[in-house]
């Protein structure tokens, strides 16, 4: 099966002749900056404010600003990370610790570009992949029956307490009231309604969107108004760092590049993970194969290339199932999957072979985005310091009037405001408690995708549970999840037993 | 209540009253809101907005539409019936949310609320196998049936789909597994990847797919008195000898109490629309076929399809408590 024809390339060039569409990138592409530079706004938040002003769009216009921010919203939450020690989204939290050091020391510039051109490279391995992986992808797709689905969103909602560094139990805790979540309104398989409380707004379930602005961008905003605004000290941007001798350094640093960039997409194929994730294994792959001479936590190069490459890969990664499965494989993702559908385009396995020619135009488009990004961000990176200076007083009340707006135009229903507020205010509580909110969008959106696929999957195989394990592709997720749990478990407990020697050998001496 | 209470009561529903009536001489004098309670993009959503455009050139005031998705349709019915009947006011309804849906649940409304206005499209419930299934005729999916453990899937239960299947099934005494599927889509995809045997959909979303080498579908039959214009290769249940006649429909309604006038203004306008070139040379791009009915046929139509779909709730257990 040819999915991509000439048909469909000229198709998908063609639409890169109307002038909007770069406009539209370079947009998305600022947008994202000031969104992922400025602490507590991310990626996902500013997605979520800009997807309404999309609606009337049509799809091509709708994508390029979306793809702008998205991958440009990835990489700029490096700044802050790289200038006040503070990453602007969690998927900058490994760049802290080459970054910061190096800016310490006088090499901000140089931090900030290697960063930008990491960041291009880790996108455009993983447009490459996107490229070669999602046809393939997409034909064994028109195989998965509910079973297989049903399988994939376990990996997802276990790899969903993965963006939770710190605790595996909040992390599950937040995923699992994501699903719940999910659960309100007319139950798809008996047509019954569930927690709708006699309010027909809740039949149709809670609205994704209003939801989730609430959860990523409200949240934010009561966290960041209770704290008290001092004036950031950035470090200064100095000369120093050029760009050809960063380019050098990639090219030294190559297969960390290549396997940073292979990491991040991997993990962003993994639905319900995330850039946070796969910058730290990237991180921690570069700080294994450590050379003699490198410092790292001192400001070594490698490990920040490690991070920005991965993280930024994921992008691409993410994409794949998205457009193959209908599963988002990221944060982002599950926002577009909204965004795409408005338009009346259906992500999944009809994806590709009913719209190659927009398949082809999402890649050159996020291959534009991503050359908007360094385009943008090169002559801009001097002034990158002031927008760690725009101070929360002006932005809290902005994001949270263009939120209430967001909110309000999905379905031009004031009960959606209601919903964001509620939700921020959860999503707050969860905050200020250390629960990942990412987790519960992440639940809301793979919710569903789990009950219904459980349901019937049982419903086609007369209630034989052992069809999991008997199906090869679901069989051998199961098989491999299985075999991580153990392996994680065993390393964990063998870590302890170690501690225990080590603390009791101390006590004796 | 006291009496200044009383006169102001009194005044008020005067005041209102004479603004009804002004409302009325001149109707109409300001914006009609139109909600699609489907999300932007669809076909449902597409012939909304095909009947938007020129009525608010044919009435002189702007047509505002509003998509307000949510239960195949239910939310967005919900929330035009909570309007003022006023006449400003009018949704896109289905078979499934004006007559099944107040039969399975509170949903905010009921037939007693809304005021038809005016069917505008159908097209045929049509059962599609995929190409190398043994199954070719309604005959065949009986004998496949009888043992009631054949896998099928429609675009969700309590769609237009799924309740004819059931009507259907109903009648000839068999029973059968349903997977849900959020869309037509997915149903179809379900059909191809060998998980469900048959899928019910409505025949547009399938016309333009037949003879596609890429989508090996075949059409059991189409539940439709005649054969179907889109799908003139297809045979009917009723040349195999089960006469069924299942159209799935969308048309507009207001909320009731609406004044004729207003719904007589609309209802023939959108008349003239469906019957124009353009709007034909869009249905057929997705497959429809018009299908208007004035405001007395259509609630009927409503009307006869609640007591028909009643009955297979109620074997269903699917009506509400």
């Amino acid at each position: 099966m040819d999915v991509i024809t000439l048909a469909s390339l000229s198709e998908g060039f063609a639409v890169l002749s109307d002038p909007w569409i770069y406009v539209l990138i370079v947009f998305g592409s600022l947008v994202g900056l000031v969104f992922g530079a400025t602490p507590g706004l991310t990626a996902p938040a500013a997605i979520a404010l800009i997807l309404p002003i999309t609606y009337s769009m049509g799809i091509h216009a709708s994508l390029a600003l979306l793809l702008g921010v998205y991958v440009s919203g990835y990489f700029s939450g490096s700044i802050p990370a790289i200038l006040i020690n503070t990453p602007g989204t969690p998927g900058n939290a490994a760049t802290t610790l080459e970054g910061y050091p190096m800016a310490r020391a006088g090499r901000a510039n140089e931090a900030l570009t290697i960063a930008v051109i990491s960041s291009f490279i880790g996108v455009a391995i993983s447009v490459l992949l996107l490229l070669t992986v999602a046809p393939v992808m997409a034909r064994m797709a028109l195989t998965f029956t509910s079973v297989e689905y049903f399988a994939l969103a376990v990996v997802g909602i276990l790899c969903v307490a993965g963006i939770s560094q710190g605790s595996l139990i909040k992390g599950l805790a937040a995923a699992f009231f994501g699903i719940l979540v999910s659960t309100v309104g007319i139950d798809g398989t008996s047509g019954v309604p569930r927690f709708t409380f006699g309010m027909p707004e809740l039949l149709g379930g809670i609205a994704i969107i209003p939801a989730l602005i609430g959860l990523f961008a409200i949240s934010e905003m009561l966290v960041q108004s209770r704290r008290r605004t001092t004036a950031v000290d950035a470090l200064p941007v100095d000369s120093g760092g050029s760009i050809l001798s960063v380019i050098g350094l990639h090219v030294r640093h190559r297969w960390t590049v290549l396997k940073s960039g292979l990491i991040g997409t991997f993990i962003g194929l993994l639905p319900g993970t995330g850039p946070a994730i796969a910058s730290w294994i990237a991180y921690g792959d570069a700080m294994r194969s450590k050379q003699p001479g490198e410092q790292f936590g001192k400001g070594e190069a490698r490990g920040l290339i490690a991070c920005e490459t991965s993280n930024n890969a994921v992008i691409g990664g993410a994409m794949i199932p998205l457009l193959t499965l209908g599963i988002p494989g990221d944060p982002v993702t599950a926002i577009l999957i909204g965004a795409m559908m408005i338009q009346g385009v259906e992500p999944g396995p009809f994806f590709l072979r009913d719209h190659s020619g927009l398949f082809v135009a999402i890649v050159l488009m996020m291959i534009l985005a991503n050359i908007a990004m360094v385009a943008t961000f090169l002559p801009l990176r001097r002034l990158a310091a002031k927008i760690l200076k725009v101070p929360y007083h002006l932005i809290v009340p902005v994001v949270v009037v263009v939120a209430a707006t967001a909110a309000y135009a999905v379905s031009y229903s004031a009960f959606d405001i209601l919903l964001l507020g509620v939700f921020g205010f959860i999503g707050f509580l969860m905050m200020t408690n250390g629960f990942p909110v990412a987790a519960v969008v992440l639940g809301i959106v793979l919710g569903p995708i789990l009950e219904k696929n459980f349901r019937n999957a049982l419903i086609a195989n007369n209630m034989d549970v052992t069809v999991f394990l008997t199906r090869p592709i679901s069989g051998l997720i199961f098989f491999l999840l299985a075999a991580t749990i153990v392996f994680m478990q065993v390393r964990k407990i063998r870590t302890a037993r170690a501690q225990r020697t080590l603390t009791a050998d101390t006590a004796q001496h | 209540m006291s009496l200044t209470r009383a006169l102001q009561a009194s005044m008020v529903l005067a005041a209102s009253l004479t603004v009804a009536g002004m409302a009325l001489a001149d109707y109409p004098e300001k914006p009609i809101r139109m909600i699609i309670p489907y999300a932007q993009g669809g076909a449902t959503d597409a012939i909304g907005r095909m009947v938007a455009d020129p009525l608010s050139a044919a009435l002189g005031v702007p047509v505002v539409v509003t998509n307000q998705p949510g239960a195949g349709g239910a939310v967005g019915v919900a929330a035009a019936m909570a309007a003022a009947p006023d006449g400003y006011t009018i949704v896109v309804g289905s078979d499934s949310s004006l007559s099944a849906r107040p039969l399975m649940t509170e949903s905010g409304y009921t037939i007693d609320s809304m005021q038809a206005v005016a069917r505008a499209v159908e097209a045929p419930m049509t059962f599609i196998v995929a190409e190398s299934s043994p199954i070719n005729t309604i005959d065949d999916l009986l004998t496949a049936m009888a043992d009631g453990n054949m896998v099928w899937s429609s675009p969700g239960v309590g769609s237009g789909p799924f309740l004819g299947a059931e009507a259907f099934f109903n009648e000839k005494g068999v029973t059968a597994q349903h997977v849900t599927a959020d869309s037509a889509g997915e149903a179809i995809i379900k059909v191809l990847s060998g998980e469900v045997q048959m899928a019910s959909v409505v025949g547009s979303n399938i016309a333009g797919m037949i003879g596609d080498p890429a989508q090996p579908i075949k059409v059991i039959g189409v539940a439709s008195a005649e054969r179907w214009s889109r799908l003139p290769d297809s045979p009917t249940f009723a040349e195999q000898g089960h006469p069924f006649d299942r159209p799935v429909w969308f048309g507009f309604v207001a909320p009731a109490g609406t004044p004729p006038e207003a719904v007589n203004t609309l209802s023939a306008e959108i008349e003239k629309i469906l019957t124009s070139p353009e709007s034909a040379e869009l249905l057929a791009t997705f497959h429809m076929t018009p299908a208007y009915q004035n405001p007395v046929e259509f609630a009927a139509q409503i009307k006869s399809e609640a007591e028909s779909v009643a009955v297979v709730l109620q074997a269903l257990g699917m009506q509400k408590e």
